[in-house]
């Protein structure tokens, strides 16, 4: 009853038929699926400045927080596909919540537009760790099972995951402590009650440069531009690579006319070099994907995720 | 806020209502031990622990239970329950056709009930709260709300 | 001390100044208004600072900061509905204070305590912040343990009068903090298949429900019963009487400090605490509860204190205390200003230049507070019958504006109807507000400590702070029976 409320207030609030050709016509809302002052919301805020530049409409950015991204995906899945409401996607999250439970949304009820940027997984010691590579901390992990602990920003995040899959590949044995959002990880690493603490490598940056904690590795594909000294797992030998993207969505459904217009507009911000710089501030770094790469991201990332939950579940 | 043993005015609850509130409290103790209990390894303990507590201070209170009638600052009974029954009405009507359209007769409904027979009075102040509200959530929030039947929404 | 200074000019330039006034005033009137919060006034004005210079930005939610803390305890004490969560305990002695046709003094109370709040904290900010950071990093889970075990002590022992119907209240809250999905395991606890609450129950929406749905429907009775209306009639508070509360404040400024140091704890905890600390220490608490003005110091003193002190973390570490201080950093990073120390050397103008801001609106508040105050009391010059639902409305459209969802209006009532029943059975409706905040905290912490130390219990009085922190939950549990004692050993000496 309470959904069905809600979407009839939802589709009262769309009213207008698409008219194509003179798409967007009016404010167009952007979702995003956590709170206020977060790393998504902060993307989002960057976003809507500039790529209300590009489409001419103003662009109001609506916060729907709740159950770990799963509300406001699921906001995203069933509002009106005409053009006007578009959402931040996170990745992975849109794609484990559906695997880990019956969840309110699936992702084939949203078209993934483009990709924006990116933050690996990285894994970090105290300033003061006896710790100074990867491979030292393994090793220590493989001597002494589960003496070491390592702090992440919670169960089923894609740093939990890193620090699974990075067990699996090494057979060492690790604690997991599970914390509630970044900054309690942070702070629990910072003052020592944890060894290490798996967070996007964004998230120790600005810790690491005051040279409170040392990032050991870092689980992108390729070295970021952003901490060009700090190496991949992969070129560390350890295969794995996990990590948090951000892109732009609209629900299954929009005409394909609108997907493609809006896709250029976020290109040409993706583009701009106010927003790289921007960014580059956040410690998050830009990657833009269009939307026919995106989408193929995507897929193969739905596969792989749903492969590993069917190998080892992970809650 | 609550009730005081020494209170000597107020609104009667009797010692049947405050019975039926502890039985409502061991009940959703209940539900949480149940709940808890449904759940696996280290997720288990800690509610199952807070529901049985909630049990046991039932318990307590109604070992207490004594026949007298007590007095509290709250609304009577019956008033209580039709003022919360105005608010599940206008909850639902604010989600079909607007927060502020259904004020226009949320207002009145509810000032009627608390016993202001001015019509005049009543009449003013829900237009003026109306378009209060309008300039404080819609203009300068900018927030979206659920359509209006009324004022463009 | 020269660095700090050089900030002042800063903060002094007229675009500063402006943006101080406004943010101050907007912060008292989203404080007054049941529903909106600090959080949801800063999250809204998040957009425009994009365009704004740093300190323009900052110094508008330095004001809306403090501002929102102060104007929560106006409808605290006029209608007995905090309005925002950390003014649960200013209701306390607020509200009987007004009740006895004392409004204007209450109020006063209210507005240099929370000024006297919001300057020790802003010192201790300037002063302080570098060794205290380092304190609050030594709070691991077994710390954080004990801080949740002793605030909910403190609280029964604030609730001494009924203790099973207390103690039942903050196991109810608790219940409620279980709700949604467990941090550790990943699985849903007490969500029934309900998609909305699988993360959980938003506190603001609780609190609402809980405290702004019951007095609304008593005052639909009043009007019928003929009660007292405040107003702003009687004497306010004298300047020579306010020095009296200046134990109060450097208590409570103290406490609400530490509270605002601990990442996570949040200033909803600080005003209560403060409260419970204020009534222990006295030597004649009979009158709290029923009026006393320390009580009133005491909540919104601390309530105002950890607000500065909640920000050393947040410049120091880059790591937030609550979530205003995560919104204030959110419009930081959108400014390009990375908080932690290099902050410090990099863009000392802002963060010394931010910190006086913190301070000036202190003072603003003082001024702007005595204008809300008037401006306020009007509304009770409107029939009860008649602002009992406007009260409602303006809930019901806060709560929605928070989160957009028409669920947790309907939560919101759900949680109305559950105060209005317990309340009317005697049972306190505060400690439920405490339990949702601390039990996910001691269960967590509890949790993560046992992990940490793998199942070996002696960890939780391993460390000087957890065995400081027994005591203190040891002490506060048997005072009072010694100091029952002591008053019977004095009356059979004299």
């Amino acid at each position: 009853m309470l959904r069905n409320l809600m979407t009839a207030a939802a589709a009262v609030l769309i009213s207008a038929g698409p008219a194509l050709a003179d798409w967007p016509e009016k404010p167009l809302e952007l979702l995003v699926a956590y709170g206020a002052g977060g790393g998504t919301d902060v993307t989002a805020r960057t976003l809507q400045p500039l790529l209300e530049k590009e489409l001419g409409q103003s662009i109001v950015v609506v916060n729907r927080p709740g159950a770990a991204g799963e509300v406001g995906h699921a906001a995203l899945a069933d509002a009106k596909p005409d053009g006007y409401t578009m959402g931040i996607l996170n990745l992975p999250p849109m794609l484990t919540i559906p695997i880990t439970k019956d969840a309110a949304f699936k992702p084939e009820q949203i078209i993934p537009v483009a990709g924006l940027v990116r933050d690996p997984s990285a894994i970090s010691v105290p300033g003061n760790s006896p710790f100074n590579t990867l491979e030292e901390l393994i090793a220590y992990a493989k001597e002494n099972p589960g003496a070491v602990t390592i702090g992440t920003t919670g169960v089923g995040t894609d740093d939990h995951l890193a620090m699974r899959y990075l067990a699996k590949a090494t057979g060492a044995e690790f604690t997991h402590v599970p914390f509630a959002s970044a900054g309690a990880a942070r702070t629990a690493l910072m003052g020592g009650h944890v060894s290490a603490a798996a967070l996007n490598l964004g998230e120790a940056m600005p810790n690491a440069q005051e040279g409170k904690v040392k990032i050991l590795a870092q689980f992108g594909p390729e070295t970021s531009p952003l901490a060009p000294d700090v190496p991949t797992a992969k070129s560390l030998g350890y295969d794995v690579e996990m990590l948090s993207e951000r892109g732009v969505g609209v629900p299954a459904g929009t005409d394909p006319a609108i997907v493609e217009k809006l896709a250029a507009a976020i290109e040409a911000v993706a583009k701009n070099p106010a927003f790289i710089e921007r960014n580059k501030e956040l410690y998050t770094e830009v990657s833009y994907m269009p939307t026919e790469a995106f989408q193929k991201h995507v897929e193969q990332l739905r596969k792989d995720y749903q492969a590993m939950w069917d190998e080892s579940p992970w809650q | 806020m609550a009730v005081e043993p020494e209170k000597l005015e107020g609104n009667p609850v009797r010692p049947l209502e405050r019975l039926a509130v502890a039985l409502a409290v061991a009940l959703a103790g209940g539900v949480v031990v149940w709940d808890g209990a449904r759940q696996a390894g280290a997720s288990a303990y800690f509610p199952i622990a807070v529901g049985s507590a909630m049990i046991a201070l039932s318990a307590v209170s109604v070992a207490r239970l004594d026949r007298e009638t007590r007095m509290t600052e709250e609304a009577p009974l019956v008033r209580g329950f039709v003022g919360l029954g105005m608010l599940a009405a206008f909850i639902f009507l604010a989600g079909q056709i607007g927060f502020l359209t259904a004020s226009i007769a949320f207002i009145p409904a509810m000032a009627l009930l608390g016993g202001d027979r001015n019509f005049l009075r009543i009449a003013v102040g829900t237009v003026a709260f109306v378009i209060m509200a309008y300039v404080v959530f819609n203009l300068a929030f900018a927030q979206p709300f659920p359509a209006e039947l009324i004022l463009g929404g | 001390m020269v660095e700090v200074l050089s900030g002042l000019p800063h903060a002094l330039i007229l675009d500063s100044i402006l943006a101080m006034i406004v943010g101050t005033a907007a912060g008292i009137l989203v404080g007054a208004i049941p529903g909106l919060t600090a959080t949801l006034a800063m999250a809204l004005l998040l957009p425009f600072t994009y365009t704004m210079s740093p300190l323009v930005a900052l110094g508008m939610m330095a004001g809306i900061y403090n501002g929102s803390m102060y104007g929560g305890a106006i409808p605290a004490i006029l209608m007995r509905i905090p309005g925002t969560p950390s003014a649960v305990a200013t209701t306390f002695d607020g509200y009987p204070l007004a009740q006895a046709g004392r409004a204007k003094y209450a109020l006063h109370i209210a507005l240099v305590s929370s000024t006297a709040g919001s300057i020790i904290s802003a010192l201790a900010l300037m002063v302080i912040a570098p060794p205290l950071v380092s304190l609050a990093l030594q709070f691991g889970p077994t710390e954080y343990f004990w801080v949740a075990v002793f605030g909910l002590t403190s609280v029964s022992l604030l609730l001494a009068g009924a203790p099973a119907k207390g103690l039942a209240s903050a196991m109810i809250g608790v219940a409620v903090g279980l709700v949604g999905m467990d941090m550790m395991t990943g699985s849903e606890r007490l969500v029934f298949g309900i998609r909305h609450i699988a993360g959980g129950i938003d506190l603001a929406v609780m609190l609402t429900g809980l405290f702004a749905v019951p007095p609304a429907l008593a005052m639909l009775a009043s009007s019928a019963n003929g009660d007292g209306r405040a107003d702003l009639t009687g004497a306010g508070l004298k300047v020579r009487e306010a020095f009296t509360l200046t134990k109060t404040w450097i208590r409570s400024g103290l406490i609400g400090v530490v509270i605002g140091i601990m990442p996570g704890a949040g200033g909803n905890l600080a005003g209560i605490l403060g409260y419970a600390e204020e009534k222990r220490a006295a030597k004649d608490s009979a009158l709290f509860g029923k009026g006393d003005p320390r009580g009133i110091a005491a909540s919104e003193c601390a309530n105002n204190a950890d607000n500065a002190s909640s920000l050393i973390p947040t410049l120091a570490l880059g790591v937030p205390g609550n979530s205003v201080a995560a919104l204030m950093m959110g419009a930081m990073l959108i400014q390009g200003l990375n908080p932690g120390p290099a902050l410090f050397s990099q863009h000392a103008d802002v963060v010394y230049g931010f910190m006086w801001q913190m301070l000036i609106t202190a003072f603003l508040m003082l001024g702007l507070g005595l204008i809300g105050a008037k401006l306020f009391v009007n509304m009770l010059r409107i029939p009860a019958a008649l602002l009992a639902p406007m009260i409602l409305i303006i809930c019901s459209l806060g709560t929605y504006a928070s989160t957009n969802a028409m669920a947790d209006v309907w939560l919101m009532l759900g949680f109305g109807l559950m105060g209005y029943v317990l309340s009317r059975s005697g049972y306190p409706i505060a400690p439920i507000v405490l339990g949702a905040i601390l039990g996910p905290m001691a269960e967590s912490s509890f949790r993560q400590a046992l992990l940490i130390a793998r199942g070996d219990p002696l960890s939780f009085v391993s460390s000087p702070i957890s065995i400081a922190l027994v005591i203190a939950v040891v002490a506060i549990l048997a005072l009072p029976l010694v100091r029952g004692r002591g008053r019977k050993n004095e009356a059979a000496s004299t």
